[in-house]
């Protein structure tokens, strides 16, 4: 995950006093490393060498800069700056990060203002598709939920308008053959063409309006829903909030579902990220995350298994009798 | 096991604080003025085992709810005519307590009621359930 950037105006809160405690990865205190920083600063180190473009790590001059720390603004080569838990290097230094100078536990779409719409949605969609687990183990449980709400009705959007334009294109086409001297017993004919298209029309055009803000929607309830079976096995420590934020984020690889044909696939994954994301932001074990996502089911698939097994048994026990007369 | 007052406990976050009710209050006119018998059923368990679901005939028992019939409504499924009271106590919860008319309320219990509370809503869904396929209304 993309670490989170702060206003650096609360950076100095609460880091001044306990700086001294953490170690960065390199087995040295953030004091200094923060002093060595503004020594090469100081020193001219970060700034580029005259003639060449390429600026130097501000802890390592010998190693060329990666990137510049998004918070302090330090120069860093890869080593200096905070691996993140998708193994994409974050925009953060380590002593930033050890010095705890920003929020944890923000996804890149709630950082959308540092880093831009556009990246920070389609890196939340990656990180949400692509490495899950990490995903949800770094978001903070509460907080943020009208955020991520926002997110995933953007992400719904393009499966609403591929959704909307097949349900018309299909039913269209279907309505338009016997007009096209296509004759099947299957097919509508006559007036009920006519029915059947404007009908088409209608459902069409109501996927279009309504897809995204229903994908919301359907993404709150089951998380409502999700949260019950997560009390029944005793779950959901961190409470209704963190189940319905888990669904939403979830819902993010809805965004695959503008490849058509693709939709069963995209709620098939959602099922199984919700699934990941009760068990990640609750800390619980696996097994309660996958019966939250599959109690309902799973009760009536057993349920029916059951009454299938005590049928045969019945049946066999019949069959027994009957051959004892 | 008791319910008790808190005034400590923070607000839910305002999307669920005014989504709840929102959607309790849709579902309730919806179950009052659309008409869902026009509908065919849609549960995918039936239609393969043509056994009836745990939800199965709940959108009717919300219907009937919400034209006041209470008995036919307990017919239809009575865990889904008491989801549609546990909703509007739920909806008025939140909408009293976003409003600051009443505190928070939450239910103490020990290790034990609290397993014994888990263990009765399992064993009420499958009574439900049971209800449902020895009936057969819901088919």
């Amino acid at each position: 995950m993309v670490r989170p950037l702060s206003d650096p105006d609360d950076s100095s809160e609460g880091s001044e006093s306990d700086a001294g405690e953490h170690q960065g990865t390199n087995g040295l205190s953030t004091d200094e490393i923060e002093a060595s920083q503004t020594q090469q600063v100081d020193s001219g180190a970060t700034s580029s060498i005259p003639g060449q473009g390429t600026p130097n790590c501000a802890l390592h001059p010998s190693s060329p800069a990666v990137k510049a720390c998004s918070h302090c603004g330090t120069f860093c080569c890869a080593l200096c700056l905070e691996p993140s838990a998708t193994g994409r290097a974050s925009t953060l230094c380590k002593a930033c990060v050890a010095a705890q100078r920003v929020p944890q536990g923000l996804s890149p779409w709630e950082q959308r203002s540092e880093i831009g719409w556009l990246p920070a949605l389609w890196e939340t969609i990656r990180q949400v598709s692509v490495a899950p687990t990490p995903f949800f183990k770094e978001l903070a449980p509460t907080d943020r939920l009208g955020e991520a709400a926002g997110f995933a009705f953007l992400v719904a959007i393009p499966g609403s308008i591929v959704g909307s334009a097949m349900q018309f294109f299909l039913g269209g086409i279907t309505a338009m053959l016997p007009a096209l001297g296509i004759d099947s017993p299957f097919l509508p004919s006559g007036a009920d063409s006519n029915m059947q298209l404007i009908s088409t029309s209608v459902q069409a055009l109501f996927v279009l309006v309504f897809g995204a803000p229903m994908a919301v929607l359907g993404s709150i309830l089951s998380g409502c829903v999700h949260h019950v079976g997560l009390l029944l096995v005793g779950g959901g420590d961190k409470g209704l909030e963190a189940s319905v934020k888990g669904s939403l984020y979830a819902s993010g690889v809805r965004f695959w579902s503008f490849i058509p044909m693709f939709k069963i696939v995209t709620d098939i994954w959602t099922m199984v990220l919700q699934g990941i994301a009760y068990c990640q932001l609750h800390e619980n074990p696996g097994w309660k995350g996958a019966f939250a996502v599959l109690y309902v089911v799973c009760i009536c698939i057993v349920g029916a298994c059951g009454i299938g097994l005590l049928a045969a048994i019945l049946v066999g026990s019949m069959g027994g009798l009957g051959s004892w007369f | 096991m008791r319910i008790e007052s808190c005034s400590d406990t923070p607000l839910l976050a305002p999307l669920l604080r005014w989504t709840l009710p929102t959607v309790v209050l849709a579902g309730v006119l919806a179950a009052r003025f659309f008409p869902f018998e026009a509908i065919p059923p849609l549960c995918p368990l039936r239609r393969i085992t043509s056994l009836p679901c745990l939800g199965c005939g709940g959108t009717r028992a919300w219907v009937e709810m919400a034209h006041l019939h209470v008995l036919d409504a307990f017919i239809q499924n009575p865990l889904g005519a008491l989801s549609f009271l546990a909703a509007l106590a739920i909806a008025c919860y939140q909408l009293t307590r976003s409003l600051g008319w009443m505190p928070a309320l939450r239910i103490r219990a020990s290790e034990r009621e609290s397993l014994w509370l888990r263990v009765s809503f399992l064993i009420a869904l499958a009574l439900n359930w049971l209800y449902l396929i020895i009936s057969g209304v819901a088919t």
